[in-house]
C-alpha cells in the first residue's frame, strides 16, 4: 500500500515538471535538454536553506523557485541569439555546467556524498512523512501548478507562446517581443520545475547529483514527446506511462540489476518509433515542423 | 500630426559583396499609396525588410513619423504602426482564423503571463472588445465564417484574406503589402484589389510591391521603379507609363 | 613545473587525437545530412565492446580483431542511416525528429552493452602500456599511437578533400547545403558513404580509447559532447575545423587539470561551447555565414 503511495507520490512530482517542460517544448517551441538542471536547483536550494538555516519549507520553497528563475537567463538570455541545433547545444552544455557544480563545489552541496537528512515540511505542527502522507502533501502542488499552466496555457500569454512556435518573424511583425516571452518562458518553467525538486528532496530527505544527470533530462523530454508536446493531456498520459513502465518491469519479475538498463532501452526504442510513427506523441498536437 | 509618415534617407545594403539597395531614397505623405515596382532582384522585398527592422542598412537611415527608427528591433517598429504582409503569406497555421486575427492585439499588457492571475477581469473586458473588432474585420475580408477553422485548412487566397484581416485588426498606419495579388486567381485578385482600395478610404498609408503593371498603375498615387538595388524613377504612374524606362529596366537594356 | 605542464599538454594532445577523429568523423555526417547524430557516440563505445570482444574474450590477434570491430561499427553506421536517419529523411521529417531519434538510439545502444557486459569498467589487456622517455616527459606506446594515428588520418584526409572527386563533393557541400538539391547527385548513396567513414573514425577512436584508458557502456556521452565541441571550436563547415578543434578541446581539459583539477575538466569545456556558440559561432577556421538570411 505503502508502495502504490510512493509511485504516485512519484507521478506528481514528476507531473509538475514534464507540464513545465510542455511550456518550453510544446508551447514556445523550444527543445530543452537542461530541465533536470532546474530540477536539482530547485532541490539543493531547497534542502541547503533547511537544513543549513532552519528555515520554513514554506519559506524555502519560494526562495528556491526564484534561484531557478534566475538561473533559467542563463540559456533564456542565449537563446536570443542562437537557433535550432545550436540552442539546443546551449541547453545540454547548461545542464552539464550545473551538474558539476552540484558535483564537485563539495564544501556547498557535499558533492558526490549528497545531503542527508533532508527535514520533511512542517503544516501546523504536523511533520509529512512517508508515502502517504506525502502524496496528499504533493498532491495540492501538482494540482494548482496544474491550474495555473491551464490558466496561463489559454490566456493571451499562452496565444503567444503559441505564435513564436509557429513563427517567429510573423509574432515579430505583429508587435510582439519575442526575447522577453522567450525569458518569461523559461522563466516561469524553470520555477516550476524547482517546485518539483523541493518536494522531491523533502520526500526522499537524502539528494545527490546523480539523480539530476544529463540522462535525467534526456528522461523528462521523454515524457513531453512520447505523451504528446502541445496541450495539457499529453505531458500527464507521458509521466503515467514512463512511470509505470519501470512497476510493470518489476511485476513481470525481472531483476533489479538489469532492470534500469532494460527501462532505458524501452525508453529509446520508444523515441525512435513515435518520432517516425507518431511525432505529436500519443495526444499531443505539436510535430516540430 | 506628422505629414510625412515614412522617409528613408539614402539608405544601402551589402550581402557580403553584393549591393542588394543602393543609395535609396523615398518620402511618403500620410494616405499615399506608392507602388514599388521592379524585376525581380531589383531589392523591393529587401527593401520592405529594412522598413520594417528585419534588416539593419549598411548606411543611412529611417524615419517613422518624425522618429529615427534606424535601429529599433521589428516587434518595436511594429507597435509604432508598421503592418506588413509577407510575399510568402505568413499565418499561425495551427491556430485558428479568429487566434490569428487577435494576436495582431497592440495591447500587450493583457499578455503578460502574469495577467491570467491578477488581471483576469481587465483580460475579459478586453477580449471581449477584441472580439467584436476581431468579427468585424474578418467581416470585412469575408472570413467571418471560417473564423474557428484552422488556418492552415484556409486556402491560399484565403489565407491571404486572413493575413490582410491581421493587419488591419493592428490598426497599423503604414502598411507594406508585398505582392498581394501573386499567385491569385481572377476573383480573388478583384477582391484584395478592392479590400485595398477602401484601404485608402481609412487613410491608410501603404507601399504595395506588385508586378501586375495594370494593378499598380491602376491603385497607386505614385509609382518608384528600382533596378539593382536602385531607385530610377519616383513619380506619375501616368508618366511612367508613357517612358520608355519601363521597358528598359524589365529587358535588362537599362544600365 | 614546466615539466608537468608539458607533460599535461601532451596527454592533453593524445586524447585531442582521439576526440579529432571522432569529431572529424562527426563533422562529415552533419556536413552531409544536417543531423546531430548523437549515437555516433555509440559507435565508438561499441567499437571499443568489439575490439574486446575479439582480441580479449576470443583472443584473436590484432591484426584480426581491429579489421573485424571497424567492419562492424561501420556495418553499423550505415545501419542507422539506412534504418533510421534516411526514413525520416525521406519523410521530409524536421530535423529535430532525427535529432531525438539520434538520442534514442544512443540511449538503447549504451544501455544494451550495460546489459550485455555490465557497468563496471573494463580492460583490453593487463599489460602495462610502454612508456618512452622525452627527456622527463613520459609518452606512453598507446599515445604514441593516437598521435601518430592522427597525422595519418589528418594526412590521409587532406588528400581525399583535394584531390577526389568524393572529397570536393563533401567540401562543397559543407560550404552551400543547397548545391545536393542542385546538382542531382546521388544522395542515398552520399549519405551512406558518409555514415560509413564517419563510423570507421569514431571506430578508430573507439579502439585506441580502449587500449588507452580502458571501456566502460557511458564512455561515448562525454567523447561525443567533447567531439561536438570540438567541431564547433574549429569550425563547422571546414573540415579541418574538426582536427584542430579536437586537439585544442584535448589540450583546455589539460590546463584545466593543471590551473583547476581534473574534476572541472567537463565545465572548462562546455563553458568553452557556450563561449563559442555565442560569440564565434562559425569556429576559428570557418566562415562567418551570413546570419541576416532572414527569409522573408
Amino acid at each position: 500500500m505503502n508502495y502504490l503511495f510512493h509511485i504516485l507520490t512519484m507521478i506528481n512530482i514528476y507531473l509538475i515538471l514534464s507540464l513545465s517542460l510542455n511550456i518550453l517544448v510544446g508551447y514556445t517551441g523550444l527543445l530543452s535538454l537542461c530541465h533536470a538542471a532546474f530540477y536539482s536547483i530547485g532541490a539543493y536550494i531547497s534542502a541547503l536553506l533547511m537544513i543549513k538555516f532552519g528555515i520554513n519549507f514554506f519559506i524555502a520553497l519560494p526562495i528556491a523557485i526564484i534561484g531557478a528563475m534566475i538561473l533559467s537567463l542563463f540559456v533564456s538570455i542565449p537563446s536570443i541569439r542562437l537557433k535550432g541545433d545550436y540552442f539546443l547545444l546551449t541547453t545540454i552544455a547548461f545542464q552539464i555546467i550545473i551538474f558539476y557544480i552540484l558535483y564537485n563545489w563539495v564544501s556547498l552541496t557535499q558533492g558526490p556524498y549528497g545531503i542527508r537528512g533532508i527535514p520533511s515540511p512542517e503544516v501546523f505542527g504536523y511533520f509529512i512523512t512517508g508515502p502517504i502522507a506525502y502524496f496528499f502533501f504533493s498532491l495540492v502542488f501538482t494540482i494548482l501548478c496544474l491550474c495555473f499552466i491551464t490558466i496561463l496555457l489559454k490566456a493571451p500569454f499562452g496565444q503567444v507562446l503559441k505564435a513564436i512556435r509557429e513563427d517567429e518573424i510573423l509574432a515579430q511583425a505583429l508587435g510582439k517581443n519575442v526575447t522577453k516571452f522567450k525569458i518569461q518562458a523559461f522563466a516561469i518553467a524553470g520555477g516550476l520545475a524547482a517546485i518539483s525538486g523541493a518536494l522531491f528532496a523533502h520526500y526522499v530527505t537524502y539528494i545527490d547529483p546523480t539523480s539530476f544527470t544529463f540522462d535525467e533530462a534526456i528522461f523528462l523530454l521523454s515524457i513531453v514527446l512520447i505523451g504528446g508536446a502541445g496541450n495539457i493531456k499529453g505531458p500527464i498520459v507521458g509521466t503515467f506511462l514512463l512511470l509505470i513502465i519501470p512497476e510493470i518491469l518489476r511485476f513481470l519479475g525481472i531483476p533489479d540489476t538489469i532492470a534500469p538498463n532494460i527501462r532505458q532501452m524501452i525508453y529509446g526504442t520508444l523515441l525512435i518509433l513515435f518520432m517516425y510513427f507518431r511525432p505529436q506523441g500519443i495526444v499531443g498536437v505539436y510535430k516540430f515542423e | 500630426m506628422n505629414e510625412m509618415v515614412l522617409k528613408i534617407n539614402s539608405v544601402d545594403k551589402y550581402f557580403g559583396g553584393l549591393k542588394a539597395v543602393n543609395n535609396f531614397s523615398l518620402s511618403v505623405k500620410r494616405g499615399e499609396i506608392v507602388g514599388i515596382i521592379g524585376p525581380n532582384g531589383s531589392g523591393k522585398t529587401t527593401l520592405f525588410n529594412l522598413i520594417s527592422g528585419f534588416l539593419k542598412p549598411d548606411k543611412g537611415e529611417i524615419f517613422l513619423n518624425g522618429k529615427n527608427i534606424t535601429n529599433l528591433s521589428p516587434h518595436v517598429r511594429a507597435n509604432l504602426g508598421i503592418g506588413r504582409l509577407f510575399q510568402d503569406v505568413r499565418i499561425f497555421k495551427k491556430l485558428t482564423v479568429l487566434e490569428n486575427v487577435l494576436l495582431a492585439r497592440k495591447n500587450h499588457k493583457i499578455e503578460g503571463p502574469l495577467s491570467p492571475i491578477f488581471k483576469i477581469k481587465t483580460i475579459k473586458k478586453e477580449m471581449e472588445i477584441e472580439m467584436e473588432k476581431a468579427l468585424k474585420w474578418l467581416e470585412f475580408v469575408g472570413l467571418k465564417e471560417k473564423k474557428d477553422s484552422l488556418s492552415e485548412n484556409l486556402s491560399f487566397g484565403q489565407q491571404k484574406l486572413l493575413a490582410l484581416a491581421t493587419i488591419l485588426f493592428s490598426e497599423s498606419e503604414l502598411l507594406l503589402l508585398d505582392e498581394p495579388l501573386a499567385g491569385l486567381d481572377l476573383k480573388m485578385k478583384k477582391k484584395i484589389f478592392e479590400l485595398i482600395c477602401e484601404l485608402k478610404k481609412f487613410g491608410k498609408t501603404i507601399l504595395v510591391i506588385e508586378h501586375l503593371l495594370d494593378f499598380v498603375f491602376d491603385i497607386s498615387d505614385r509609382v518608384v521603379l528600382m533596378n539593382n538595388g536602385s531607385k530610377v524613377f519616383d513619380g506619375n504612374p501616368e508618366e511612367l507609363r508613357k517612358n520608355h524606362l519601363l521597358t528598359e529596366v524589365f529587358t535588362g537594356k537599362y544600365a | 613545473m614546466m615539466e608537468l605542464v608539458l607533460q599535461l599538454i601532451l596527454n592533453g594532445i593524445a586524447i585531442g587525437a582521439v576526440y579529432s577523429m571522432v569529431a572529424l568523423g562527426f563533422s562529415l555526417i552533419y556536413n552531409a545530412t544536417k543531423v546531430l547524430h548523437i549515437a555516433h557516440g555509440a559507435i565508438y563505445t561499441i567499437s571499443a565492446y568489439l575490439i574486446f570482444l575479439t582480441f580479449t574474450q576470443f583472443k584473436l590477434p590484432l591484426f584480426i580483431s581491429i579489421p573485424l570491430s571497424l567492419i562492424g561499427v561501420i556495418l553499423l553506421g550505415i545501419f542507422m542511416e539506412v534504418l533510421i536517419y534516411k526514413p525520416l529523411w525521406r519523410k521530409n521529417a524536421p530535423l529535430i525528429t532525427s535529432f531525438i531519434s539520434s538520442l534514442g538510439l544512443y540511449i538503447f545502444l549504451q544501455n544494451l552493452i550495460a546489459l550485455i557486459y555490465g557497468n563496471q569498467i573494463q580492460v583490453l589487456t593487463t599489460e602495462p602500456q610502454k612508456p618512452f622517455y622525452l627527456g622527463n616527459i613520459i609518452i606512453s606506446n598507446i599515445q604514441l599511437f593516437e598521435i601518430i594515428t592522427f597525422i595519418f588520418i589528418a594526412i590521409i584526409f587532406y588528400l581525399i578533400f583535394s584531390f577526389t572527386k568524393f572529397g570536393k563533393l563533401l567540401k562543397a557541400l559543407s560550404d552551400n547545403p543547397l548545391l545536393t538539391e542542385v546538382l542531382g547527385i546521388d544522395i542515398d548513396s552520399l549519405r551512406i558513404k558518409t555514415f560509413a567513414i564517419g563510423s570507421l573514425l569514431a571506430g578508430i577512436g573507439g579502439i585506441l580509447s580502449a587500449f588507452d584508458t580502458g571501456l566502460e557502456p557511458t564512455m561515448g556521452l562525454p567523447i561525443i559532447l567533447s567531439s561536438i565541441t570540438a567541431v564547433i571550436v574549429g569550425g563547422v563547415n571546414v573540415f579541418e575545423g574538426a582536427l584542430l578543434g579536437g586537439i585544442l578541446v584535448g589540450i583546455l581539459e589539460a590546463l584545466t587539470i593543471w590551473k583547476f583539477s581534473a574534476r572541472w575538466q567537463s565545465v572548462a569545456v562546455f563553458l568553452i561551447l557556450i563561449i563559442f556558440l555565442l560569440f564565434k559561432p562559425e569556429g576559428l577556421l570557418g566562415t562567418k555565414r551570413k546570419l541576416e538570411e532572414v527569409r522573408v
